[in-house]
């Protein structure tokens, strides 16, 4: 049993202590000032705009689409630059090196994440019950926690995409940037995907978070979950082909960073 | 006469770097260029040479974190490239300096996340990591953040980390940069104790003293070329040859002899 066991605990220790080290906030403050502090401004902003744009009537449309995009902060600039900031302590080598390597060293990163990303929602979303008229009954709560969570792997998935890019870029910043507004501007968060150029929107269909937000924004219709369960599924599966890119990409690029000599470039 | 444990034929790693923006010049930089030398069981080998010369990538292609570009680098008898999965769980390096360590997370839990990466089973973490506490001295302040550790506390870190996997071998990349001397004579007294407990070690080093004292065997390396390789008396005894005198030279006048020496094939 203990054999069973020791690896699960030690998969969550591995993520928590990956968490701690690279992301993890220090105090209090920073934690509301930095990982609570912009995603929700940023999520006021949006929603503000999209009210000034589309009407007062919409305005729940729009506030869910942001709030569950939040999520992409954590994938983005916490999974998503896990591999970079392992470089720049100089750590990176010590993890290659070692007998974990691949799965098992990327997904554990992401663990910490898809819970501080939901929790990162769900404080947007009582700003919204606060003060965008924001209200969910309360039977649909656990099929949008299902949603959310579905979302939250996704995107964190998609993360580690980013994060093995790092190994190769030396400049992860641009790369972060175009990524975060691509998501902003494409999953329907803020611009209907239907008013999106054609050849766009199957790109649109191939981002984490786009079946997620319409899923929530469905749920906030009345629409049961069982009724869309196609986007929920999509959504995971999304999500475990990213998983398998961002593996993929870490092996090939570690191999390839190791052929080259730019392993520990950043 | 022992197998050698590590053994680098015809070693050469070349490195492309591009000049320019518009008009990319491509412009080849050998690192290596083809050198050769076996390592012992047992032994402290020292690799010592002048910036530049190629010791930090000789060591990176060892601990498979770097692809040769042509020749043999075999540890254990694997390809440092290609077999590299043989070799990790056997090996483990310090890289002198002060990074290398997660500095938000106290020196103990540095110590738990990488026995986890290392896969050894949670029963034996806590006897395991806190004897390496003890014997690098850093038990009572296990607890703190790495940021509040000075540098010779971070490298003693650096040694209990390197030593939870109970490596074969240990590879040493300038461990005693900037430390104080007693820091340094610490360090000195822990790989001397690595290798009567029958570790392999290979070291590189700026500092001819601790080269002298713990070395049994030397490699001289200048411009990607191993221009000497000896013990520590036989590098001063040749040095003394070449220079007709009578008096014995220390390592260090030995050292810059050697690199000093023109058309060195």
């Amino acid at each position: 049993m203990a054999g069973l066991i020791d690896p699960i605990k030690r998969f969550f220790r591995k993520g928590t202590f990956a968490y701690k080290s690279t992301f993890a906030v220090m105090s209090l403050q920073q934690y509301l000032m930095v990982n609570l502090g912009a995603p929700l401004m940023q999520m006021l902003c949006f929603t503000l705009v999209a009210n000034y744009v589309y009407g007062s009537q919409n305005i729940t449309t729009w506030f869910i689409g942001n709030a569950v995009v939040l999520t992409y902060f954590n994938a983005i600039f916490g999974v998503g630059t896990h591999l970079s900031a392992e470089k720049s302590f100089g750590t990176l080598k010590l993890l290659i090196a070692s007998p974990s390597n691949g799965f098992n060293l990327l997904l554990p990163r992401t663990l910490l994440h898809i819970f501080d990303g939901i929790l990162t929602i769900f404080i947007g979303l009582i700003i919204g019950a606060l003060f965008f008229d924001f209200h969910l009954p309360i039977e649909a709560w656990l099929s949008f926690g299902v949603v959310l969570l579905a979302a939250s792997f996704s995107a964190m998935a998609f993360g580690l995409i980013i994060a093995s890019i790092g190994l190769a870029s030396r400049d992860l910043n641009l790369i972060l940037n175009v990524v975060s507004m691509s998501l902003l501007g494409l999953t329907g968060a803020n611009f209907p995907i239907s008013r999106l150029p054609e050849f766009i929107q199957p790109i649109s269909q191939m981002m984490p978070l786009t079946r997620s937000i319409t899923l929530c924004r469905a749920l906030y219709e009345g629409t049961p979950l069982s009724e869309n369960t196609h986007l929920l599924l999509g959504e995971i599966g999304l999500g475990v082909i990213f998983m398998i890119i961002g593996t993929s990409l870490f092996k090939i690029l570690t191999k390839k960073s190791i052929q080259s000599g730019v392993l520990e470039f950043f | 006469m022992k197998n050698p444990i590590i053994t680098v034929q015809s070693l050469k790693r070349t490195y492309l770097t591009h000049i320019g923006l518009l008009n990319k010049e491509k412009k080849l930089v050998e690192a290596l260029k083809g050198i050769d030398f076996e390592v012992y069981p047992g032994e402290i080998f020292g690799l010592l040479g002048p910036n530049g010369a190629g010791k930090t990538t000789t060591i990176k292609i060892l601990t498979t974190l770097l692809a040769p570009s042509s020749g043999q680098a075999k540890v254990f008898g694997f390809k440092a490239f290609g077999e590299e999965k043989k070799i990790r769980p056997r090996i483990n390096f310090i890289f002198g300096g002060e990074r290398s360590l997660y500095w938000r997370l106290s020196g103990l839990d540095n110590l738990k996340y990488f026995a986890d990466i290392y896969k050894i089973p949670r029963k034996k973490q806590t006897e395991l990591i806190d004897d390496l506490l003890k014997e690098v001295g850093l038990y009572d302040v296990r607890k703190r953040k790495v940021e509040t550790y000075s540098k010779g506390m971070k490298q003693k870190l650096q040694i209990a980390r390197a030593l939870l996997n109970d490596p074969e071998i240990i590879f040493l990349d300038e461990p005693s940069i900037g430390l104080d001397p007693v820091a340094a004579r610490t360090l000195k007294n822990m790989i001397r104790a690595l290798s009567e407990k029958g570790k392999t070690v290979l070291l590189t080093t700026h500092y001819m003293q601790e080269a002298e004292e713990l070395c049994h065997r030397i490699a001289v390396i200048n411009h990607g070329q191993i221009i000497a390789l000896d013990t520590v008396e036989g590098l001063k005894n040749r040095v003394k040859n070449e220079q007709n005198s009578s008096q014995m030279p220390n390592l260090e006048d030995a050292y810059i002899h050697l690199i000093s020496e023109p058309n060195i094939a």
